[in-house]
């Protein structure tokens, strides 16, 4: 049967070809991370092309069809938590492939091309966490890009023609999230494979560096069984810290992006911590160092490190100058990435609206499924719903996040629920508020309050607005008599 | 690999050789054209054309609730809301913005005009070729010119504080020094006023998104 196979196609041979290799000074644990890479980004492809079925790429299906991913597809969050820490993990195996590469010195001659493949890869990768952080356009996803493609206009001469580009015309829009998904999907993702299959075919030819000595090796390791069963285990590894990861904490899916909301404060995806911690350490006037001066020259050193790196040796020992400054920008990086975490938990402790997601780990508990709501603006048709709307649920998706879970309001922005006479009292009145929207200060309690709170007309049903409306005025002490949706349609006209 | 391909083996004729070599020539710039063909056309569909970016240009009525409301301000900005039909890309979506709205008497225009020069100079005004603050009333866009969050009016020190990165500008949007002379907060400029006229009884602003995070001042969009 194989020798039917191999003889008309050369399959079998070209496999056994490829897995039969040297690895010199034997197989061990350090060569793993460059396959486990590689079968990450496996798992990232297989999950991204599963949820290009679902995800619908345009400012007013964006979230919507995230949201549905979330409650209508079978193993969904699962499938968007998969992706969402694969993403996290490829960073990090990627990173540590880098690592092991740059301290036993395999970039040396006559791998030079070899690293610049790879460090090509590394920040393509790290575009591809750039356009995927905006697709399920929420809270964070808008503000975040914007704040990251106004740095990329600074950039000077070509800043605002990246600008344009990226934002496809001058503003965050649906046409961004277009051009961000093509990118995310297509392009990045296409020169990525082309980098990966030459980054393979440049191995081969230059045969694995083996361990870091100067004279040639004198024992082989077999790659397969030996190096490939260790590659095996880490990926086992790293699969089950990912599915363990997307088990106990899915990702978090936050409101819809919302313009006009001041108070949330954005985070850009961890691995560009250390970014943001550099452009929070210079002044305004300096802006150029941290956002293109530091970063350029990072990329133009990690590229060029096999030949800014002319010692001939390999040996650890031998190299204690590039080692150090290794290890030196190692701790930077870490350092930095760190204080950065620190100031932003800070922020965004201070000023949590907006950040309590609606989806994922962090989300108030609620019922698994939800009302399927036209997405149309506009007066909404009846709901198509046979199931009883929970205003509790409503509460949890679409209040929550300003008026705290348990109606407790955000000082100076979102007034409380619990104990507000306003929402025990005149039902028309709060059906108003609801429908319409409320903005300008007003005073709860002896209390003032400057926020902008949405219209929710059109987002959600009647039904859902009387259920929401119910139940605050049933919750947390408050005890006023419920209202129907027919009275929300009064109103609404 | 020692088998060569066997057709390459004999050099051939020069006649030969030399029709080889035009057929060379001849792939490499039927190729050539291809893609050129292809190229040129493909990458430049992806340069944003400039009617996305000078799309939504216009006055935005002023709901006259809204402007009453200014009208009746004293000393204090307050926020005006008004609503506008933005087209984005393929579809088009009722928006609510909102401008900070200052009145300002005859010796606030005076004090205005010396608070703002920069406003007022041709070299430095930049995009802003509209006249500002004279009509009674200035109208500042709600973005903050470092990058572009939304900043509120602090009631108690009487200024205007962004909270992303904490600028802080006085009511005429002027940007602030500390008692140590160094500016508070990041942003590169002051407020940026926008368009405001009345027309036929009725109040009107011009939505300008001016370039975030420089000292110059840069229409980007209208929206």
């Amino acid at each position: 049967m194989i020798q039917w196979i191999e003889s008309r196609t050369g399959f079998i041979s070209a496999l056994t070809d490829f897995l039969t290799e040297d690895v010199p000074g034997g197989a061990a644990y350090w060569y793993v991370f460059g396959s486990a890479t590689l079968l990450v980004l496996v798992v990232q492809i297989v999950t991204g092309i599963i949820l290009t079925h679902y995800y619908a790429p345009a400012a007013p299906t964006a979230w919507e069809s995230t949201k549905f991913i979330y409650d209508h597809v079978y193993a969904g969050p699962f499938l968007i938590s998969l992706h969402y820490w694969g993403a996290s993990a490829m960073i990090v195996l990627m990173s540590m492939h880098l690592l092991q590469v740059l301290v036993f010195g395999a970039y040396k001659k006559p791998r030079e091309l070899q690293w610049v493949v790879g460090v090509l890869m590394f920040f393509i990768v790290l575009s591809m966490g750039l356009t995927g952080y905006l697709l399920p356009w929420d809270l964070n996803a808008y503000f975040a890009t914007q704040v990251a493609i106004n740095i990329a206009a600074s950039v000077p001469v070509v800043g605002s023609f990246i600008y344009h580009f990226l934002s496809d015309g001058s503003t965050l829009g649906t046409l961004t999230v277009n051009r961000f998904y093509g990118l995310h999907v297509w392009a990045t993702p296409a020169l990525i494979v082309l980098l990966v299959a030459a980054h393979l075919f440049i191995f081969r030819h230059n045969s694995p560096a083996g361990p870091p000595k100067d004279e040639p090796p004198t024992k082989f390791g077999r790659f397969y069984p030996d190096q490939v069963f260790f590659d095996t285990i880490t990926a086992a590894l790293a699969f089950v810290i990912i599915g363990l990861l997307a088990i106990f904490m899915p990702a978090p899916l936050l409101a819809k992006a919302d313009p006009n909301n001041a108070q949330f404060i954005p985070a850009p995806a961890w691995y560009f911590y250390g970014l943001y911690g550099l452009l929070r350490i210079f002044p305004q006037n300096l802006s150029l160092v941290p956002t293109v001066i530091l970063p350029g020259l990072f990329t133009v050193i990690l590229l060029l490190v096999p030949w800014l790196d002319r010692n001939p040796s390999r040996v650890l020992a031998r190299r204690k100058y590039m080692l150090s400054l290794t290890l030196l920008s190692v701790v930077a990086i870490v350092w930095i990435t760190v204080y950065s975490a620190k100031i932003i938990g800070a922020e965004q402790a201070a000023s949590p609206a907006g950040q309590t997601p609606v989806r994922g780990y962090g989300a108030p508990p609620n019922a698994s499924e939800t009302t399927l709501v036209p997405v149309t603006n506009g007066p909404s048709s009846a709901s198509p719903s046979a199931a009883p709307v929970s205003g509790q649920n409503v509460f949890a998706q679409n209040c929550a996040s300003c008026h705290g879970a348990s109606g407790q309001g955000l000082p100076g922005a979102a007034p409380p629920l619990a104990g507000n006479p306003y929402v025990s009292g005149n039902p028309n009145k709060v059906i108003a508020t609801v429908l319409n929207g409320m903005h300008g200060q007003i005073q709860v309690n002896g209390a003032s309050y400057n926020g902008i709170m949405p219209a929710w007309k059109g987002k959600l049903t009647p039904e859902e607005i009387a259920g929401v409306i119910s139940y605050i005025r049933s919750a947390w002490g408050n005890k006023a008599p419920l209202v129907t949706a027919a009275q929300v349609k009064a109103l609404a006209k | 690999m020692s088998n060569e391909a066997k057709a390459y083996q004999d050099p051939g004729t020069p006649e030969e050789v030399s029709r080889r070599a035009f057929l060379a020539r001849a792939t490499i710039f039927t190729g050539g054209i291809i893609g050129l063909g292809l190229t040129i056309p493909l990458v430049a569909s992806l340069i944003p054309k400039s009617e996305l970016i000078d799309a939504n240009k216009g006055f935005s009525a002023l709901d006259p609730k809204e402007f009453a409301q200014l009208e009746a301000s004293l000393d204090s900005p307050v926020k005006i809301f008004f609503h506008k039909l933005v087209v984005d890309g393929y579809y088009t979506a009722d928006t609510e913005y909102y401008v900070w709205g200052l009145k300002l008497s005859a010796a606030d225009e005076a004090k205005f005009r010396q608070e703002r020069p920069e406003l007022f100079n041709p070299q430095t005004r930049g995009d802003i070729n509209y006249p500002v603050g004279n009509l009674g009333f200035v109208m500042f866009s709600s973005l903050c010119p470092h990058l572009n969050c939304k900043f509120d009016w602090d009631s108690g020190t009487k200024n205007f504080i962004c909270p992303c990165h904490g600028s802080e500008f006085n009511k005429y949007g002027k940007h602030l020094k500390n008692s140590a002379g160094r500016y508070i907060g990041p942003s590169p400029r002051g407020l940026d006023p926008l368009p405001f006229r009345e027309q036929s009884g009725k109040a009107e602003v011009e939505w300008i998104k001016f370039a975030a995070n420089t000292p110059a001042i840069i229409r980007v969009s209208y929206w």
